[in-house]
C-alpha cells in the first residue's frame, strides 16, 4: 500500500513535467523548426542549403553585421563603465541615494523605443544658425556618422540600463560589499585596488549577465535604427525581407544561432572559476565543520 | 589543536606596540558613539573592549583601523598619531564579525592577498601562506574556497590572512558572535594562544562579558562613548569601580540598606564597612554577588526561596526577602539540594566591605 502510494505520488508530477515541456517545447521549437525546413525545402529543387550559401554573397551582409557588432561592443563597455562605479561607490559612500538612482535607471522602461526616437530625431534636426559654426553643431554631425552612429550607441545605452540595473544591483546585494573591502584595505589595498582585486572578481557572474542581456538587447533592436536610418542586422534583415523572403528567413535562423553561440561563450566564461554563490547541496567532499571547528 | 609552535618566531619578530586612544570623539548625527574615550593598550597585550551594543567600542576600533575618522581626539601607535594615515597604511590586522573571506580566493590565496598587494613574490607568497595556514592550524584547506569551509574554518583562515603582514596591532571585531557555542570556546583559546606566542597587541571588540573576562589581560568596560574601568578580570569582577561595571559584569544582586551613621551600613541584620564612598543623600542599596550571598534553612527566617535554577556545580536561588527584594544566591548544588522552592531561609552577607549606589 505505502509502496503504491509511493509510486502514485511520483508519478503525477512526471507527467505534468512531461506534458508542459511538450507544450514549452512545440511553442518554441515548432516556428525555428518550421522555418528551417522553409529555407532548405525549395519547390522544385528538393533539399537545398541555397539560401544559407546565398547568404554571405548579398550585399550589406557582412557591413550591417559588423556595424551590429561594434555598436553592441561599444554599448556594454559604456554601460559597464558607467553603471559598476556608479553603484559601487553609492553603495559604499552614500547608501541613500540608492533608491535615486534606481528610479533613474529604472525611467527609460517607462519612454518607449519610438518616442525616445521621436525624441533623439527632433534633437539632431535641430540647428540653429548661428550655431553651424561652433563645435556643438560639428558634435551633432559627429555622432551620426553613418559609419560608426554614436547616436545609436546612446539611445542603446538609455535602452540597457534598467535591465543593467536589476543585474547588477542583485549582483552587489549577493556580496558583503562594505566588509570585503575594509578586509582588503586593512590587507594593505588601496580604494582603486580594492575594487579591481576584490569587487570586480565577484561580481564577474553579475558582469557578464549584464554583457549578455545588454548584447541581447542591441542584436534585436530594430526600431531606433531603422527609423533614424540606419543599416544595423536587424534592420537589414527587415529589408532584405522584403525583396528575399528565403534568404530573409535564412539569416533569422542564423542570427538566432549566432546569439546562442554568444550566450554559449558568455556562460562557458562565467564557469571559469567557482561561483561566489555557496553551493551548499554540492559541498566539496569530507572534513567540513564536524572535523575542524 | 595541536597547531605548530615552531613556526611562531617568523611571526614574532614585529612585536607588540602601545596603542592609546586621547579624548575620542565622534557622532554620528544626533547619536554620540564617542565621548572623549581615553584608553591605553600596552605592548603584547589582549585588551577586551567590552559593553552593551551602541556604547562605542566597535567605532573604537574602526578607528585604529582607519576606517572611521575621529571628529576629534588622536589615535596613537607607538606615541605617533596615526589618525591622518589612510587605512592600507596602517599595519593593523583585521578580523570582521561577518565571515570577510574572499570569496573568489582559495585559503591559501585570501591569506597572501596582502602580500600580493606589496609585491612579494610568488614563493614566497607560497611559503608564507602555507607558514599561516599551519599557525592556525589548516593546512589542508589551503585550497579551499570560503564557501566550502565552515564559519569557525573561515574565521581562523581571516586570522591568518590579518597576521599574513606581520602587524603591530591585531583588531577583532566580535570574530567569534557568528559561530555556535561549541565552536566559539575553541576558537577563544586559539586566539588566545596565538596572541601570545607572537606577542602581539591586540584589541578584542565584544559584547560577551565572558569571553572578554575568560581572554583578556584587561577588560575595558565602556559606556555610552566613555571608559567606565579598565582593568584586570579579577579586580573588574571584584572591585569593579561602578554600579554599572558591577551589574554589567557578572551578575549582581541589589538590596536596600541603611546608613548607620558611623561610616557604615546596614543590610540584611549586619553592620558592613562601603567599599568606596557612600552616596551622602536618598536612599542607598547594596550590590552583592550571588556566591557572596549565605543561605541556611531557618523556619523562623524571613526569606524564602522562590526558584532554583540548576547550573552544573552550582545551583542559583532566587531568594524573596521580607520586604519583596529579589536577591540571586549560588550555592552548591548539594548544600541547595536540601532547600527546595518554598523553603523559608535566612540570608547574610560575609564580613567584607560592601559596593553601596544610590538606589536605582
Amino acid at each position: 500500500m505505502a509502496a503504491l502510494t509511493e509510486t502514485r505520488r511520483r508519478r503525477r508530477p512526471q507527467f505534468w513535467r512531461g506534458a508542459v515541456a511538450l507544450i514549452a517545447g512545440l511553442y518554441f521549437l515548432g516556428p525555428m523548426l518550421l522555418s528551417v525546413i522553409f529555407t532548405v525545402d525549395v519547390p522544385g529543387e528538393g533539399l537545398t542549403l541555397g539560401a544559407y550559401t546565398g547568404i554571405v554573397g548579398t550585399e550589406g551582409f557582412a557591413s550591417s553585421l559588423r556595424l551590429t557588432l561594434e555598436l553592441a561592443a561599444a554599448t556594454v563597455a559604456a554601460v559597464l563603465l558607467l553603471l559598476v562605479p556608479a553603484l559601487v561607490a553609492v553603495r559604499l559612500t552614500a547608501p541613500r541615494l540608492r533608491a535615486l538612482v534606481e528610479i533613474v535607471c529604472s525611467l527609460p522602461l517607462v519612454v518607449p523605443a519610438v518616442a525616445l526616437t521621436a525624441g533623439i530625431n527632433s534633437v539632431l534636426r535641430w540647428g540653429p544658425d548661428h550655431l553651424s559654426h561652433t563645435p556643438f553643431f560639428q558634435t551633432i554631425n559627429a555622432i551620426q556618422d553613418p559609419g560608426f552612429p554614436v547616436v545609436l550607441v546612446l539611445a542603446y545605452v538609455l535602452m540597457a540600463l534598467p535591465l543593467a540595473y536589476r543585474t547588477l544591483d542583485s549582483g552587489l546585494r549577493a556580496l558583503d560589499l562594505a566588509t570585503l573591502v575594509e578586509a582588503a584595505r586593512s590587507c594593505g589595498a588601496n580604494w582603486p585596488r580594492a575594487v579591481v582585486q576584490v569587487v570586480l572578481p565577484n561580481l564577474r557572474g553579475a558582469l557578464l549577465n549584464t554583457a549578455f542581456l545588454t548584447l541581447a538587447l542591441v542584436l534585436g533592436e530594430f526600431t531606433v535604427a531603422s527609423i533614424l536610418g540606419y543599416m544595423p542586422f536587424a534592420v537589414w534583415i527587415y529589408s532584405i525581407g522584403n525583396s528575399q523572403a528565403q534568404t530573409s528567413v535564412a539569416v533569422s535562423v542564423l542570427s538566432l544561432l549566432l546569439t546562442w553561440a554568444l550566450l554559449l561563450i558568455l556562460a562557458a566564461a562565467g564557469r571559469g572559476r567557482p561561483s561566489r554563490t555557496p553551493r551548499r547541496s554540492a559541498a566539496a567532499p569530507a572534513p567540513t565543520a564536524q572535523e575542524i571547528p | 589543536m595541536t597547531a605548530t609552535a615552531v613556526e611562531a618566531p617568523a611571526v614574532r619578530e614585529a612585536g607588540g606596540a602601545t596603542v592609546e586612544f586621547r579624548g575620542l570623539r565622534r557622532s554620528f548625527g544626533a547619536t554620540t558613539a564617542l565621548d572623549g574615550l581615553n584608553l591605553t593598550a600596552r605592548p603584547g597585550e589582549l585588551l577586551a573592549l567590552l559593553g552593551p551594543s551602541g556604547c562605542g567600542k566597535t567605532t573604537a576600533l574602526r578607528m585604529l583601523a582607519g576606517f572611521e575618522h575621529p571628529d576629534s581626539g588622536e589615535v596613537l601607535v607607538d606615541g605617533k598619531d596615526v589618525t591622518p594615515v589612510p587605512a592600507h597604511r596602517r599595519d593593523a590586522g583585521m578580523v570582521f564579525q561577518s565571515y570577510s573571506l574572499f570569496p573568489h580566493l582559495t585559503a591559501a590565496d585570501n591569506v597572501a592577498f596582502g602580500l600580493k598587494v606589496r609585491g612579494t613574490g610568488r614563493a614566497e607568497r607560497r611559503a608564507r601562506a602555507a607558514e599561516l595556514l599551519a599557525l592556525v592550524g589548516l593546512p589542508q584547506l589551503a585550497d579551499r574556497y570560503p564557501h566550502q569551509m565552515s564559519g569557525g574554518q573561515q574565521q581562523r583562515i581571516a586570522l591568518a590572512r590579518a597576521l599574513a603582514l606581520r602587524p603591530r596591532v591585531l583588531l577583532l571585531d566580535e570574530p567569534l558572535s557568528a559561530l555556535d557555542a561549541k565552536v566559539r570556546l575553541t576558537l577563544r583559546e586559539e586566539i588566545r594562544r596565538l596572541q601570545q606566542e607572537l606577542g602581539i597587541t591586540t584589541l578584542f571588540v565584544t559584547h560577551d562579558q565572558e569571553e572578554a573576562l575568560s581572554m583578556a589581560d584587561r577588560v575595558a568596560v565602556l559606556r555610552a562613548g566613555r571608559l567606565e574601568q579598565c582593568a584586570a578580570p579579577a579586580e573588574l569582577y571584584a572591585r569593579p569601580a561602578t554600579a554599572f561595571v558591577a551589574e554589567f559584569v557578572g551578575t549582581m544582586s541589589r538590596i536596600p540598606a541603611l546608613r548607620t551613621g558611623d561610616g557604615l551600613v546596614e543590610v540584611l541584620g549586619r553592620r558592613l564597612p562601603a567599599d568606596g564612598d557612600i552616596p551622602a543623600d536618598g536612599a542607598i542599596e547594596v550590590l552583592v554577588r550571588p556566591e557572596a550571598v549565605q543561605v541556611t534553612a531557618d523556619d523562623r527566617g524571613t526569606a524564602r526561596v522562590t526558584a532554583t535554577s540548576f547550573l552544573g556545580a552550582v545551583t542559583r536561588l532566587t531568594l524573596r526577602l521580607a520586604d519583596g527584594t529579589e536577591v540571586k544566591a549560588d550555592l552548591s548544588t548539594e548544600q541547595a539540594a536540601v532547600l527546595p522552592a518554598g523553603t523559608a531561609v535566612t540570608a547574610v552577607l560575609p564580613d567584607r566591605p560592601v559596593l553601596v549606589d544610590r538606589r536605582a
